[in-house]
């Protein structure tokens, strides 16, 4: 096995908590069971993986299997990268082909191959027609960086990819283009939308976030459970504003519904409109140009922040339509100008 | 210009009735649970409120206290305080107003007093009618 390799498989098992080892190694398929039940898991860290090194290069682990256990480790630990969103689009009069996963591999690794000579391609399929595409990126004269990979998710049946966000950004109009060309498509837009969760991005992108299921809460009545009323049952405490605060909760429940919001970490606003303001005479108002500024909402959940803004008393409700169309426009991130 | 009395109603028979008024429901809520489950030698009543003017109701009892619950970080809390002051007879700031400033604590991460309103901003404008000291010194929750 190669130096380099078992180095690799090293690094990448050391970030593997002990509590997940045996499933993401499960996951492998690339140990036996035999070989794994020889391992003791309850050893220090570092025998552990003294051991699963030994017992991969008795197996003769390629780079391939190497690059393989990483896109497993990356599939548990999603939340680790930042994931961007693709649409990509057929020309005007393009058929509508069969898909054909093994031509696309090829076509895809053909292209970067091409492209850079030195580059590791690596595919999992998952479910629903996914697949997990892995790339370590090399030059015409350097081999790939296997530690700073980019991860694609390419869902086959529809128009979209979702990329990991890294920090070598020359190489994503070649990454664009070899994803146009081998799914035979004509042209790839990245979308404003970008966060850590996966499933929310997948939730919004292919709007499948709207959807109620049937809790064992259904036994309660459907006005007192969606009003989100605390029902008070102390008769001496009396709501002067009852009345309002339904329709609060009417109006919460119509923009938001009633089912979990897709989670986002943050809403970025890009404002280039000109200043406006009641005081008279200030020197702002007489700018000419537009004033520049950048707002950004930041929360670990930033769409039931934002459902519970109304109902808390801090916010007036309805909110603003630019807070509130989020998922709708599939956005986070806006440009603002004078219409 | 509907304006909250202290003596316009008969007071009930063994009865107390308080009204708190903040913008933060699930905060006044908090605090009239809490406010029920102490002894009180009169039976005790809380309504909750966002705002003064109250909608009209003949069937209030005669209120006996005013809370009002600001959050020193909401510049909105604030607003809506000093709009409903405007809603409140002069004579209620004998004893019978009370303000509750919440969010006092340390914020995490920023250092120094918490930003937002300052207590002596409610001072401004009804109470000055009276004298230079608040009716009842606020309290922090």
């Amino acid at each position: 096995m190669d130096e380099t390799v078992a180095e690799f498989i090293k690094r990448t098992i050391l970030k593997i908590p002990l509590n997940e080892l045996t499933t993401i190694l499960k996951a492998w398929d690339f140990l036996s069971e035999n070989q794994l039940q020889t391992v003791n898991f309850r050893q220090r860290k570092e025998s552990v993986v003294q051991h699963l090194i030994h017992l991969c290069e008795e197996k003769r682990a390629s780079l391939n299997d190497a690059a393989l256990l990483d896109i497993i480790y990356t599939q548990f630990h999603q939340h680790q990268k930042v994931w961007d969103v693709f649409q990509m689009s057929k020309g005007p009069g393009e058929d509508v082909d069969l898909f054909d996963m093994k031509q696309f591999k090829n076509s895809f690794k053909k292209i970067l191959q091409r492209a850079l000579k030195n580059v590791t391609v690596s595919f999992r399929e998952t479910e629903e027609n996914a697949v997990w595409i892995r790339i370590a990126w090399g030059t015409q004269y350097t081999k790939p960086n296997q530690y700073k990979p980019t991860y694609v998710v390419y869902y086959s049946q529809t128009p979209y990819a979702f990329k990991s966000s890294s920090t070598l950004r020359r190489n994503t109009p070649l990454l664009g283009q070899a994803l146009t060309v081998a799914s035979k498509h004509h042209q790839i837009v990245k979308m404003d939308l970008r966060s850590r969760y996966l499933d929310s991005l997948k939730a919004i992108v292919f709007k499948q976030y709207n959807q109620t299921f049937e809790t064992h809460n259904s036994a309660t009545p459907l006005q007192e459970r969606s009003l989100g009323l605390d029902i008070n049952m102390d008769s001496r405490i009396t709501h002067e504003n009852i009345v309002e605060k339904e329709r609060v909760q009417r109006i919460t429940q119509e923009t938001f519904g009633d089912y979990p919001q897709p989670q986002l970490e943050f809403a970025q606003y890009k404002l280039e409109t000109k200043f406006k303001s009641d005081l008279n005479g200030s020197i702002l108002a007489e700018r000419e140009e537009p004033l520049r500024c950048l707002i950004k909402f930041s929360s670990p959940h930033l769409l039931e922040a934002l459902k519970s803004l109304a109902p808390a008393g801090i916010a007036d409700a309805p909110l603003s339509p630019l807070l509130t169309c989020i998922p709708n426009k599939r956005k986070n991130y806006f440009k603002i100008r004078d219409k | 210009m509907s304006v909250l009395r202290p003596l316009d109603k008969l007071p009930s028979l063994n009865t107390a009735t308080i009204l708190l008024v903040g913008t933060e429901d699930a905060l006044l809520q908090q605090l009239a649970d809490s406010m029920l489950k102490e002894d009180c030698a009169s039976e005790l009543k809380v309504h909750l409120a966002k705002s003064l003017p109250l909608p009209s109701s003949v069937n209030r009892p005669r209120i006996d206290l005013i809370v009002f619950v600001v959050n020193l970080h909401s510049k909105y809390s604030l607003q809506n305080t000093e709009e409903s002051l405007r809603h409140v007879d002069a004579s209620f700031f004998l004893g019978k107003v009370c303000f509750l400033a919440t969010g006092g604590g340390r914020l995490s991460g920023h250092h120094g007093a918490a930003p937002g309103a300052r207590a002596a901003d409610l001072r401004w404008p009804r109470a000055r009618c009276l004298s230079s000291e608040p009716a009842v010194p606020a309290e922090k929750l």
